[in-house]
């Protein structure tokens, strides 16, 4: 029998994967114990993890099995104290094993792997395994290399013919295109690319799902969807939180545009941008996000770049009530920093759907509120019939709330109640947490279950990554390397960003949305 | 003929909100709606729930507003008592919870309607008269499907849910129900809540065989066992139904009697399966923690594989299934997940989760007949 009789397709929300190994590197990290264990304790608790699962942690102190596992119970009883259950946690933390070694050291590898072909022989012998690269991207390479060299690589002794080995890569991808493509072919030495699985976790949101949704499985968007009926298209992500937490050390090095642009929000702005694919294969969806990627118009200098990026970073301010300092004075940030806390850009893509349509992405820290949208502005009707001017914020507009308060509306004019011909813009408002009373699930959970399954649909691949840092990179050049370099704005924290973003979309006769 | 007062004084009706006139339930709505600024209202279904039975007005109450906690619905509760003089009262009442951004309570309204003398028609021209638009109609038919379950009335729901748990005989009640599927007006869906409790041991038989080694004992099985709590015959049957459906088997009427099932399989290694069901006498099982199902073990004869989902308690009042996996020649495996609940919230909470068609009760309809005809 090849296929499982006992599988209902209605009933089971999705397939189970086989079983297989997991190898946390990095697993004494905030990542580890804050997303990952707890997103793999979930999934068991509910039965949804294959059974047989075995984790191993690496790291580099030195702690026993129990020590780890006391750490990482810990954690999860801190941040999930109503859910946690003892026997559970019992039955499944026996299956979490800790290997202490450096990143750099071969032999530290050779260990892992004896270790690792005993953990399976003990367990279901299947030999799949999945190596989990949760450390500071500096080490990438080593960990990389060693693997390929310690020949873990492959899936362990005696597997099956399907068995596999792959790779799941934490954010950041690289700091720019060539360190990108190094770390690619890093890692395709190692793993071929359909075994790599590169970690964005903006993808694993519900509402990042919906966005296909949204636009295919409804036969009234997608007509209107693009330039002939849509304005303008706008994303923003505001955080309201500055460098708490000594964040100011990565993040100086970093900045807005890295940090989030390149990943998160050009693969939204994909996915609200993309063709519609021909199935819905991971390669299928892949091939029309990069599409997109590939169609954004360069930016050729320091001049374009000052014509259509704004960048800047806050002043001090008062951010929910809280007295909030300036960048440069923030903890382990440089006093003399040219490194961005905002940046607003106008995107162009050269297609024929959207010839003419700008993108204003934005992004910045210490704003008002915390918030991830996408808005779309469906063009004015003609003014013909009730011979009135249209007023600038009367468009429909088709509202995609990412988070917080994940939901859909839509702004519609509407006639005042009376005698007179009056109108007035409403708005329909769908909210997730209202209607589906349930929370969505972790992110986390999510993507280790699909690369456990060996879906790579929610997953960057190799050409979207370095396609996106062309892009970025050339701002980047413009900024850091031109002779003429376009200036760094301010804006005082709790804010809404600095003027000139505001005079980036005036000059278009645009402005940007309320939220 | 009986009194419509008579009617009125049976039911408790404390619990059903404010009665309203049947020409004022949408007025009276909108203006409780309209009357706080702090609430909003949210529907993405309707939910009815039939009963004729006159006490599980305030129980029926009591579900209500917990499902809609995560069931956003316009709920409308049935009273009906077929028979005597025609009249109808009315009462609303919005049950809310604060929503998981906190700012608003979110509310999903109930409407309650007595219908004395009732009939199709009273249900169809005045219940459904109050159904929130375009969203899908769940009928929830509680108890003895009566004359008042005909054309008229099915033709409008897209979901039935049913308990045979509750029927006395199971058997013409299913014919009743064969019978309306296959009449024109019936496009609804089944839903029975015996079957449905049996989920999440569908799911523990799927898992026990979810790892190639396991797999490859599939074709080798020829014995099932399936202990039930007394009250959930009617899940073992279903679940007898759904592993002869799974492995494409043929009932063999002649060598089958009482709690003993033979089937013949048409392919496999073993030509012959026989499932027997058995009824768990536990003394200190109490309601709500006994599962229905309280153990099934599949098993390949003398030197095969044997694949056992046992429900186990930890002590502390937390009961959970254990699956324990034995294949010859391999180390035994084993698994251990928490019960979902099978009180009626949590059985019609999972069918309001599950979109799709869901047809997999369709299918074993006629094989469940068939086994409670023996
Ligand atoms: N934290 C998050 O929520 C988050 C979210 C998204 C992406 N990420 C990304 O995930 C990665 C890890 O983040 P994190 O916050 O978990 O970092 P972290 O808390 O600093 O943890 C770093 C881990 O690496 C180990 N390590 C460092 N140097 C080592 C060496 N030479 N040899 C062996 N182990 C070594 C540490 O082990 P010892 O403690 O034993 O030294 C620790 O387990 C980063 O790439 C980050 O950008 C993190």
């Amino acid at each position: 029998m090849d296929t499982n009789p006992f599988l209902e397709e209605d009933l089971h929300i999705r397939h189970r994967p086989e079983s297989c190994t997991v190898v946390i590197f990095g697993a004494t990290g905030d990542l580890t114990h804050r997303k990952l264990i707890p997103a793999l304790y979930n999934l068991a608790a509910v039965g949804n993890l294959p059974p047989g699962l075995k984790v191993i942690g690496f790291a580099r102190r030195e702690k026993t099995d129990e020590e780890f596992r006391d750490g990482l119970e810990e954690v999860i009883r801190e941040i999930s104290p109503t859910t946690f259950n003892e026997q559970l946690w019992q039955n499944f933390s026996e299956n979490v094993f800790y290997h202490q070694s450096e990143f750099q050291d071969l032999e530290g590898y050779e260990g892992l792997k004896e270790r690792l072909e005993e953990i399976e022989k003990q367990g279901r012998g299947i030999g799949n395994r999945l190596f989990y690269v949760a450390s500071a991207p500096g080490f990438f390479d080593d960990i990389l290399l060693h693997l390929h060299d310690a020949g873990l690589n492959r899936p362990g002794p005696g597997a099956g013919v399907d068995a596999w080995a792959r790779a799941v890569v934490e954010k950041p991808f690289g700091t720019d295109l060539k360190t990108a493509q190094h770390l690619n072919r890093v890692v395709n030495n190692t793993f071929q690319e359909s075994e790599t699985y590169r970690i964005d976790h903006y993808l694993g949101k519900e509402t990042a799902q919906n966005i296909m949704v949204l636009r295919f499985a409804n036969a009234i968007f997608e007509p209107l969807w693009s330039n002939q009926h849509i304005e303008q298209v706008q994303i923003t992500c505001a955080e309201n939180l500055g460098m708490e937490g000594g964040r100011g050390a990565y993040y100086d090095t970093a900045g807005a545009l890295r940090d989030m642009v390149q990943n998160h929000l050009l693969q939204l702005l994909s996915l609200i941008a993309m063709e519609p694919p021909t199935d819905l294969s991971a390669d299928g969806v892949r091939d029309e996000k990069v599409k997109v990627l590939r169609s954004l118009r360069p930016m050729n200098g320091a001049e374009e770049v000052g014509g259509n990026v704004v960048r800047a970073q806050y002043t001090a301010g008062v951010v929910d009530g809280d007295e909030a300092v300036a960048y440069r004075r923030e903890d382990r940030v440089n006093p003399g920093s040219m490194t961005e806390s905002y940046v607003a850009l106008k995107i162009r893509i050269d297609n024929w759907r959207w010839e003419g349509v700008p993108f204003y992405v934005r992004m910045g820290k210490q704003l008002p509120k915390k918030a991830t949208e996408i808005s779309i502005h469906f063009k004015q009707p003609p003014a013909v019939l009730f011979n009135t001017v249209p007023e600038s914020d009367s468009e429909n507009v088709l509202v995609i709330r990412i988070q917080p308060n994940e939901g859909i509306s839509l702004r519609m004019q509407s006639k005042l109640p009376g005698p007179a011909l009056r109108m007035e813009s409403v708005k329909m408002d769908f909210q997730y947490a209202t209607s589906f009373g349930k929370g969505s699930p972790e992110a986390y959970e999510r993507l280790l279950l699909d690369a456990m399954a060996g879906d790579a649909t929610l997953f960057a691949r190799r050409d979207e990554v370095e396609n996106a840092w062309k892009f970025v990179d050339a701002i980047e050049d413009a900024w850091h390397k031109s002779e003429a370099p376009p200036k760094m704005a301010e804006y005082p924290a709790g804010s809404w960003g600095p003027q000139e973003a505001d005079e980036l979309l005036h000059r278009d006769g645009h402005r940007w949305r309320r939220l | 003929m009986k009194k419509e007062a008579d009617c009125l004084a049976k039911i408790d009706t404390e619990s059903l909100g404010k009665e309203v006139p049947v020409k004022r339930i949408d007025s009276e709505l909108r203006e409780f709606f309209a009357s706080d600024t702090g609430i909003a209202r949210a529907s993405l279904m309707n939910l009815a729930i039939y009963s004729e039975s006159v006490d599980r007005v305030a129980r029926n109450t009591e579900l209500i507003q917990e499902l809609t906690r995560e069931h956003a619905c316009r709920a409308l509760l049935i009273v009906s008592q077929p028979g005597g003089e025609r009249a109808v009262h009315s009462w609303v009442q919005a049950h809310c919870n604060i929503g998981s951004g906190g700012e608003k309570a979110v509310c999903s309204e109930q409407v309650s309607f007595l219908l004395c003398g009732s009939s199709a028609d009273m249900v169809r021209n005045i219940v459904f008269a109050h159904l929130d638009a375009d969203l899908p109609l769940i009928f929830w038919w509680q108890g003895e499907l009566s004359e008042v379950f005909e054309e008229r009335l099915y033709s409008r729901i897209g979901r039935l849910i049913v308990d045979s748990r509750q029927w006395a005989d199971p058997a013409a009640q299913f014919l009743r129900l064969s019978m309306a599927a296959q009449s024109d007006g019936a496009e609804y869906i089944v839903h029975d809540l015996a079957f449905t409790q049996s989920n999440q041991l569908r799911e523990a038989v799927a898992l026990c065989f979810d790892e190639p080694a396991a797999l490859g004992e599939v074709d080798a099985l020829s014995k099932a066992e399936i202990c039930y709590s007394s009250g959930h015959r009617m899940t073992a049957v279903w679940l007898t139904a759904w592993l002869a459906n799974r492995l494409n088997m043929e009932l063999r009427p002649g060598q089958s009697s009482g709690d003993v099932y033979t089937f013949e399989r048409s392919s496999g290694r073993n030509e012959v399966f026989q499932i027997s069901l058995e009824e768990d006498v536990d003394p200190e099982a109490t309601d709500c923690k006994t599962p229905p199902i309280v153990r099934v073990n599949l098993s390949a004869g003398e030197h095969g594989g044997r694949f056992d989902i046992i429900r186990s308690d930890d002590g502390q009042g937390e009961a959970y299934w254990s699956l324990k996996r034995a294949i010859p020649g391999r180390a035994q495996t084993s698994d251990l997940w928490p019960i979902r609940s099978f009180g009626d919230v949590g059985l019609v909470g999972e069918i309001l989760m599950r979109a799709g068609r869901n047809r997999m009760m369709d299918e074993l309809l006629p094989q469940v007949r068939a086994l409670l005809t023996l």
